[in-house]
């Protein structure tokens, strides 16, 4: 008889959170200046509550920019950019997704300049994603209806709205490709690409790191997000 | 359930992509666990392996592959809304649950489970 190896491990259940308060005081009062939607942006952005406050400040007087792969986003109806600037990115207008809309009307299309699919395209279609259904999704409903709220917290920063500044960090991961990885076991391919949040004098606040994940059969985009971890 | 071994190979072979599937005690009621490969965090689904099932049959992934098998489609699918929530969750998260917005992560206990390796499968 063969030899049986059990090794047995009871996986805790002792709660991993703790409420850590520095010096046991009360809240401070950069915390209690921001409102619940500003304390959901800054831990979107992974920024704590007093880093939230300087950069909302800086962005409400315009002195924020946004900057992948050498090009600084520019909102589209700016026409004056920063002497100095080499190149400045203007995002594309996306066709419109309503809620009758076909899943597979057209809404963008990228050209890629990279491995593997390199001089070919990655399409975004209206997919699907609705409030009573939240574990659908691909494509642009996906998008907007699981990660809006995200792009939106980083557009706010420079005036941008959601889709401009998703329009923005997934063209540089289809034009800049840092890394990428294949998953054969779900026939999807992730593209990974990098944007900053700086300060008007170039200081980096924080780099985010987009995905774009598609489908290797018809490389329609099914999701792109970002987050603070490489 | 009908044939839970089945589907749960299936599963787990569509999650390769991330990280280890396992489930305790092995039946479709037990536990789900994923041990995430890129960072070893080891996260828990908030239902048992039925429950999990559930919410991939509603994944709609056979409008995304319409050539391919739908079961394999949601499969495929669900995995990507996986892959996305481990990869934005946030350090100390280790709970995958159902909200509004589809699939999250957030800091919570481990449902106490008793995990089995086995060499030869006795």
């Amino acid at each position: 008889m063969r030899s049986v190896k059990k090794v047995w491990a009871t996986i805790a259940s002792t709660a991993l959170t703790a409420t850590i308060l520095a010096g046991g005081a009360a809240p401070s009062m950069a915390a209690e200046d921001l409102t619940a939607s500003d304390r959901a942006a800054a831990s979107t952005l992974d920024l704590s509550t007093t880093e939230y406050r300087e950069v909302k400040s800086l962005g409400e007087e315009g002195k924020l920019e946004l900057w992948a792969g050498g090009k600084k986003f520019s909102p589209k109806r700016s026409t004056n950019l920063p002497v100095g600037i080499a190149a400045a990115y203007q995002p594309k207008t996306w066709g419109a997704c309503g809620v009758r809309t076909d899943n597979y009307k057209h809404v963008r299309t990228w050209r890629v300049t990279t491995a593997p699919w390199q001089a070919k395209d990655i399409v975004m279609k209206c997919g699907t994603w609705t409030s009573k259904n939240p574990n659908g999704g691909w494509g642009y409903r996906h998008v907007k209806g699981k990660h809006g709220g995200e792009w939106a917290a980083l557009g706010n920063q420079v005036q941008a709205n959601w889709r401009d500044i998703a329009d923005f960090a997934i063209t540089d991961a289809l034009d800049n490709i840092y890394s990428g990885s294949e998953r054969a076991s779900n026939n999807t391919f992730t593209y990974k690409g990098e944007v900053q949040l700086r300060k008007y004098n170039g200081s980096v606040i924080r780099t985010y790191y987009t995905r774009v994940t598609a489908d290797q059969t018809d490389r329609r985009l099914i999701t792109a997000f970002y987050s603070s971890s490489r | 359930m009908e044939d839970f071994p089945a589907l749960y190979e299936q599963l787990k072979y569509h999650l390769s992509g991330l990280g280890e599937l396992s489930v305790h005690p092995f039946n479709e009621h037990g536990a789900v666990f994923l041990k995430y490969a890129e960072t070893g965090v080891l996260f828990a689904f908030d239902r048992v392996f039925t429950g999990v099932m559930e919410m991939v049959m509603a994944t709609d992934g056979e409008s995304l592959w319409p050539d391919m098998d739908p079961l394999q489609a949601k499969m495929s699918l669900f995995s990507v809304h996986v892959y996305e929530t481990v990869d934005l969750a946030a350090d100390g998260d280790c709970i995958l649950y159902w909200g509004s917005r589809g699939l999250r992560s957030k800091p919570g206990s481990l449902p106490r489970a008793v995990i089995s390796e086995s060499t030869d499968g006795e």
